[in-house]
């Protein structure tokens, strides 16, 4: 992956994901990730790739994506990046979006964590918990005595 | 019963006893285990004169038949294996195998089938498995030291290891002082029990032969780290811990080397009691005394640069060429010094350190919630005050009053994120999670027993000599308390029927999480003011407040980045989350999987067998029917909760068992958290709502959040 980055004084390093696909990215783009950020700290030989452990090399790429447009700040408006995020998560399915979101939280990219997690908490938004259930193929595992249990332990946020 | 001359009358034996011209062959470890005991010219003395790693070695091939090689080495497997080949070609005239702890049956059979060419002329035991830095403290070094933080269902197998190695220091320890100890723990902690039953079971069971010694006046306690995190947090100055504090002390070795302008054999230094006379008299000082003492001997060591300026004579000639190897000595030992206080004075002038410190040791020792509050407050907002002592100072006030004031901790928390960039958001919790008042036995702050009480308040009267140094770690209690014979057995019981009649007179503390220099200290002080009972410290590394804060950092990190050990989600994101995958494909995939996995477990006996079978019929049920979402951390998921309004948040608790408690997880960030969301709605008792506050308003605010505002700037903590 060749980078588009302007800056051409940035270090290059390679990131390697759980399958063996290799990236090759801008330091500033891959310090995004505050858990590569600190492997870099510990590394003596950055020429060596940087394993991305429990991630694969699809979600790596889209992990990737983001982080460069959010590295290049200086070119788009703040209204502009906001559109480009929006555009971004609605293009995934349901499936990449639980891999991105292990990703996020994994390599401790803020602001995508932030992103996807609003993106499913628009999902479950407005919907009665049965619709929820329906939606994420959620098992209701709850006796009904079980379930009024909960249900009378703050009453006041199941009422209409 | 002292450690440093324990592990030298080991090294003696491997390499006096053997005539000749000799090299020495160590692994990582032993190198430091020998390094502190044994400097670099008493081994040439000894005629040693080759120090080579074992995993280096094996590079080169020349051989040196007129050299005899003394391993010395951990009975690890890798170590087998590096023997293994250096055997099969052997370079050295002769070998003598020293191992530094207990070899198992199969290890000493490897060693056996290996010596074709008999060139392993003995192999024996010498029970030197510790770094014997001072005469009554000892460290393992072991390097991944969070995991006593972890639960223990996260990384079995790592912290099997790690287990392992602390019962194989502490058996060591034991065989080195040719004693059997009685064995007690600290109750509350999980790591500190079972280390205690691990080598109670191996010195009274697998090996009881070899350690059939006197025993009955020697006890080994093991304690945990999270009971006094307040020591590993606060500035020192006293001169050992100091050095190891601001620069950093390994093998009892300092590196100089950042400080630029170092001449080049100043580089590195040693700081040994058993080498340097004059450490060994001011290790325990006050920085100031330090100031003083140094000029002294600088004084001194002038008279002696002035008298040797004054040749004229043969006769002085022939005396300074005496005096001279004893007199490059002191210089070099006068410039060490000098440059490391004069070092020292730097990093306390820029970080304030004097400052900062005195609140600090307030808040370790005094009481007074208001004025500590103010006094953190103050220094937060000083400019001149680095990121880690901010962050060691709202620490050690989340530490002391965690309980009184729950909106001022969280101001105090605010404050920091907003003023330290690096810092890590949940850190401190994470801390209080690990070291709060409810994981504690004892009395850490000396505030819940009146005779404590009492004792604080005389030392208030009487004034104290310098405000620096006024905390005593926990360990001085927890000591006093072994030597009246009034140690607590519901607090720290007995492994096992041995008990102990009346006080003990050797006693080992082991401090699973790592010793400070500061309880070093207290050690050495305590055992010269106390006859009849010695202490030895042990743990399984040194602390200076940066490594136990990364040790913190460590365990967080991987606490929070899963949740399944790795193996297992490994196996999980290749087998089962494959998003490209069809689902028909993925089902043959899981199919398929399981009965490779099955096949190969009938090899096993039917037992394990079964078990296995059972544990998979259940995974496979769970994997049958898979629902991402809830398969999601918990973390995550109360992340997503914190988008929504509250009401809608609460609900997800019916949607399954897993789901029942997420919304829990769910904290604010506001200055003020309403008393009521603390109290009504996640159920946490907070004072301030105890504070008069009609029932009306309460209901109007309650119904105001949860119709208006959405909890939007809400974070997980």
């Amino acid at each position: 992956m060749a980078s588009t980055s302007t800056s051409t004084l940035s270090r290059k390093l390679i990131l390697k994901s759980s399958d063996g696909e290799k990236f090759e990215v801008d330091e500033n783009v891959a310090m995004q990730s505050q858990t590569i950020k600190h492997m870099i700290e510990d590394l003596d030989d950055i020429n060596s790739p940087i394993p991305v452990s429990i991630v694969t090399g699809t979600i790596l790429s889209k992990v990737i994506e983001y982080c460069k447009k959010h590295a290049t700040e200086d070119s788009d408006s703040d209204e502009q990046l906001k559109q480009w995020d929006k555009e971004y998560a609605n293009n995934m399915d349901l499936n990449t979006l639980y891999y991105l979101l292990l990703a996020a939280n994994y390599m401790e990219i803020k602001g995508l964590l932030e992103l996807i997690t609003q993106c499913v908490a628009d999902m479950i938004k407005g919907k009665s918990p049965e619709e929820i259930r329906a939606h994420f193929n959620i098992k209701n595992d709850f006796t009904p005595q079980e379930e009024a249990n909960i249900r009378n332990e703050n009453p006041w946020a199941f009422e209409n | 019963m002292v450690l440093v001359t324990a592990v030298r009358d080991y090294i003696n034996r491997m390499i006096q006893d053997i005539s000749g011209m000799k090299v020495l062959i160590l692994d990582s470890s032993t190198v430091s285990i020998v390094s502190v005991v044994y400097s670099q010219s008493d081994l040439l003395k000894k005629e040693v004169f080759l120090v080579e790693l074992v995993d280096s070695i094996s590079m080169s091939k020349e051989p040196m038949s007129h050299l005899k090689a003394v391993y010395f080495l951990r009975p690890t497997s890798e170590n087998i294996q590096h023997l293994k080949r250096q055997l099969a070609s052997p370079r050295f005239g002769e070998c003598h195998l020293f191992f530094s702890n207990i070899l198992n049956d199969t290890q000493i059979h490897i060693l056996a089938d290996l010596d074709e060419h008999e060139a392993v002329l003995q192999v024996q035991e010498f029970y030197a498995d510790f770094v014997a830095g001072d005469p009554c403290h000892f460290s393992l070094n072991i390097s991944s030291n969070h995991l006593y933080m972890l639960p223990v269902a996260m990384d079995p197998s790592n912290l099997q290891h790690y287990c392992d190695r602390i019962v194989d220091g502490i058996s060591a320890v034991f065989l080195a002082l040719k004693r059997r100890p009685i064995i007690r723990y600290q109750r509350t902690s999980d790591i500190a029990k079972r280390i205690a039953q691990d080598t109670a079971k191996l010195m009274y069971q697998q090996e009881s032969g070899l350690f059939d010694f006197r025993r009955s006046e020697t006890l080994l306690l093991v304690l945990d780290r999270r009971e006094d995190a307040v020591t590993p947090l606060l500035n020192q100055w006293t001169y050992q811990a100091m050095v190891h504090e601001l620069i950093g002390i390994q093998d009892n070795k300092v590196d100089l080397r950042t400080f630029g302008k170092v001449p080049k054999d100043q580089q590195e230094v040693v700081l040994s009691s058993e080498q340097d006379s004059f450490f060994k008299a001011n290790m325990y000082e006050n920085f100031g005394d330090i100031g003083m003492n140094i000029k002294r001997m600088v004084d001194e060591f002038q008279q002696i640069a002035k008298s040797n300026q004054k040749i004229q004579t043969i006769e002085d000639m022939a005396k300074f060429v005496d005096n001279y190897p004893e007199y490059r000595r002191k210089q070099g030992n006068v410039s060490k010094h000098v440059t490391l206080v004069t070092e020292m004075s730097k990093i306390v002038e820029e970080r304030k350190l004097m400052l900062v410190s005195q609140t600090e040791q307030e808040l370790a020792c005094n009481g007074g919630q208001g004025a500590a509050f103010e006094a953190v407050t103050t220094l937060l907002n000083n400019e001149n005050v680095s990121d880690i002592d901010r962050l060691r100072l709202v620490m050690l006030y989340a530490l002391r009053y965690e309980k009184e004031s729950p909106v001022q901790l969280m101001q105090l928390f605010n404050k920091l994120a907003s003023k330290s960039a690096k810092y890590k958001p949940g850190l401190v919790q994470f801390l209080l999670k690990q070291a709060g008042v409810d994981k504690r036995t004892g009395d850490l702050f000396g505030n819940r027993d009146l005779l404590n009480i009492a004792r604080n308040m005389a030392r208030g009267l009487k004034g104290v000599e310098n405000v620096y140094t006024q905390h005593q770690p926990l360990l001085t209690q927890t000591m006093e308390s072994i030597s009246k014979g009034r140690l607590r057995d519901i607090d720290y019981p007995y492994v096992g029927n041995h008990f102990q009649p009346g006080r003990p007179q050797d006693v080992v503390i082991f401090i699973v999480g790592g010793t400070t220099y500061e309880e070093s200290r207290s050690v050495a002080l305590f055992n010269s003011t106390n006859s009849g009972i010695r202490f030895i410290l042990g743990g399984t590394t040194i602390l200076n407040s940066k490594r136990f804060l990364k040790d913190l950092e460590d365990a967080q990190r991987m606490i929070r980045s899963s949740i399944m050990s790795p193996v297992v989600s490994e196996l999980l994101v290749k087998c089962v989350y494959e998003p490209e995958q069809e689902p028909i494909n993925r089902a043959r995939t899981n199919l398929l999987f399981f009965i490779i996995f099955y096949w190969v477990l009938a090899f096993f006996g039917e037992l394990l067998a079964g078990k296995m079978a059972r544990m998979s019929k259940k995974q496979r049920r769970r994997m049958g029917m898979i629902d991402k979402l809830s398969s999601l951390p918990q973390k995550i998921l109360a992340r997503v909760l914190s988008f929504l309004p509250l009401k809608q948040a609460i609900r997800t608790s019916i949607l399954s068992k897993k789901w029942k408690n997420v919304w829990r997880g769910v904290m604010t960030r506001w200055e003020n958290p309403p008393p009521f969301l603390l109290e009504r709605v996640l159920h946490i008792p907070s004072l301030t709502v105890k504070e008069a506050r009609s029932k009306k308003t309460e209901m109007k605010q309650l119904q105001h959040f949860y119709q208006e505002k959405e909890t939007k700037q809400l974070i997980i903590i």
